[in-house]
């Protein structure tokens, strides 16, 4: 049997391109490895995104993720984040980072190797988007062997490319 | 930073000039061998009355070989009185020192002899000359047992084709030498592209002094409002020129290309005479592809991500700057601390 591994389980914990840099910190990339739909019975697993952002907005830190809480709905195909415990997740680490720390975008594992963003996904990411206008927004995808992190540039959702040898940053 | 940085940094890795010390060894062999051959032609009857070293030093366009094997173009002249009238018999002379003095790979070339030293990295093009008392030069072609139909003593003018190169009359006087500058990096970075991106036997064919007049005739300055170097975007837009008004490509079937690229002094030969379709072909399309990614590059914000690109067109000497560490820069402050939309997905 083939072992599942992930980029970022292999140490590619930051993503390049379209003027942004996402770096994963290392809690965040082991829950994201964790969550992956390996079982063909596991449900999706999702979440929001926390962290900071360079002055110049270019780089993005992805610090912290919430993951499914009671009154979110989730499927093998689907979720729903319904629980408004993430909102003060998000809430609480603004306050405690002297306004610093945010709402970055969302988070979701795909049951396949390579994830790409079905149409769903995409039409929410233009809602995340639109709701918080003047701050970077990262979405990222959890497939069984890839993590892939996309951002909107020139109007569409574009994959960033794994920075091949960046695991050794923090 | 900026993107010239980087190419700054590039052009000092690469650019050769007389005083680098490889280069200095190179030509302590030269020296010696030279006196060598000046003795068996002064032996013979027609002594050396001049030398001189071809090439890209007297027009600032050497480069770092990647091979780590540095080329000399040896020029000796001899007086035209006293030459033989057979072009060849001096090029056997030179044949004859050479491998009497450790050469390997001494053989005679139509337009020159060329040899390895053995023991050292230095490769060195023996170029024969006769001159005239009007001073015009006379090239020794021919090969070991070519026949009086391929051999000649023919009009030449190196010194003529350093000075075209070096000519900056065309330029406004303000920026002459701003412009020439600029156009001696671009036959540098052209240079170490052929270098990186050609197999050794094409590359070999894809003459240096042919990119240096093609660069030359198409150049397309480029600075910024503040008189700053744009060496990016001069290098893609010189080479547009190259490849859409040039008219040095001419295709043929099956999408294969012609290469001529005419030399612009006497005797006005192709350059790129006798050479193959493949060549050609493979000069044209990597041409195409580069001027292609510059555009791309061109096109991006990122710095790192311009360098990534570059770099895998200029190879290693193009370095790609290191990420910086995080928490190395200052955090933005938002005033408030984002939504959660109830996002669903699939």
């Amino acid at each position: 049997m083939r072992t599942a591994t992930s980029a970022v389980h292999d140490g590619v914990r930051s993503f390049e391109g379209h003027g942004r840099r996402v770096t994963v910190d290392r809690e965040v990339a082991s829950v994201w490895d964790n969550h992956r739909q390996i079982l063909a019975t596991a449900s999706e697993s999702f979440g929001v995104l926390m962290g900071t952002t360079s002055i110049d907005r270019r780089d993005i830190w992805i610090e912290a993720v919430t993951t499914p809480l009671p009154r979110d709905r989730r499927s093998r195909f689907s979720f729903a984040l319904r629980d408004p415990g993430h909102q003060q997740a998000v809430s609480r680490r603004f306050e405690s980072s002297n306004r610093s720390a945010i709402y970055l975008g969302t988070w979701h594992t795909h049951p396949e190797p390579l994830p790409t963003p079905s149409r769903i996904d995409l039409r929410d990411w233009g809602i995340c988007v639109r709701v918080n206008r003047g701050r970077p927004l990262a979405f990222v995808l959890v497939g069984i062997e890839e993590v892939r992190v996309f951002v909107r540039a020139r109007g569409r959702f574009k994959p960033l490319r794994p920075d091949i040898g960046s695991g050794e940053i923090a | 930073m900026g993107i010239q940085t980087h190419f700054n940094k590039f052009h000092d890795r690469i650019k050769l000039g007389r005083q680098d010390s490889a280069y200095k060894k190179a030509r302590d062999r030269d020296d010696s061998i030279k006196g060598a051959v000046s003795s068996a032609f002064a032996a013979a009857g027609y002594p050396v009355v001049n030398d001189f070293i071809q090439g890209s030093f007297d027009t600032h366009t050497a480069i770092v070989p990647i091979s780590g094997d540095y080329d000399i173009d040896r020029a000796l002249v001899i007086d035209s009185a006293q030459a033989p009238a057979n072009p060849v018999t001096p090029k056997k002379k030179t044949l004859e020192v050479l491998e009497s003095r450790g050469f390997r790979n001494a053989k005679i070339k139509k337009p020159c002899v060329t040899a390895d030293y053995a023991s050292d990295n230095v490769h060195i093009d023996f170029i024969i000359y006769k001159r005239s008392p009007l001073n015009q030069l006379y090239l020794a072609v021919g090969k070991e047992h070519s026949d009086e139909n391929n051999r000649e003593w023919s009009p030449a003018d190196p010194h003529g084709l350093t000075d075209w190169i070096n000519d900056r009359s065309g330029y406004p006087t303000a920026d002459a030498q701003a412009i020439q500058d600029q156009f001696r990096r671009l036959v540098r970075y052209l240079k170490r592209w052929r270098d990186e991106q050609f197999s050794p036997t094409v590359g070999a064919r894809v003459y240096s002094i042919g990119l240096t007049v093609m660069v030359k005739q198409q150049l397309r300055h480029s600075f910024s409002m503040e008189g700053a170097p744009q060496d990016l975007q001069a290098l893609r837009m010189t080479l547009d020129a190259i490849i859409l008004f040039g008219g040095y490509f001419t295709p043929e079937l099956a999408g294969r290309y012609r290469v001529r690229v005419p030399l612009p002094v006497l005797p006005w030969r192709d350059i790129f005479d006798g050479s193959s379709l493949d060549t050609g072909t493979q000069l044209y399309n990597k041409l195409d592809y580069l001027r292609r990614k510059l555009a791309e590059a061109e096109g991006l914000s990122d710095e790192r991500e311009q360098c990534r690109i570059l770099a895998d067109l200029f190879g290693r000497d193009f370095e790609v700057p290191d990420p910086p560490k995080a928490g190395s820069k200052g955090r933005a402050v938002y005033p408030t601390a984002g939504i959660v939309s109830s996002s669903t997905g699939a």
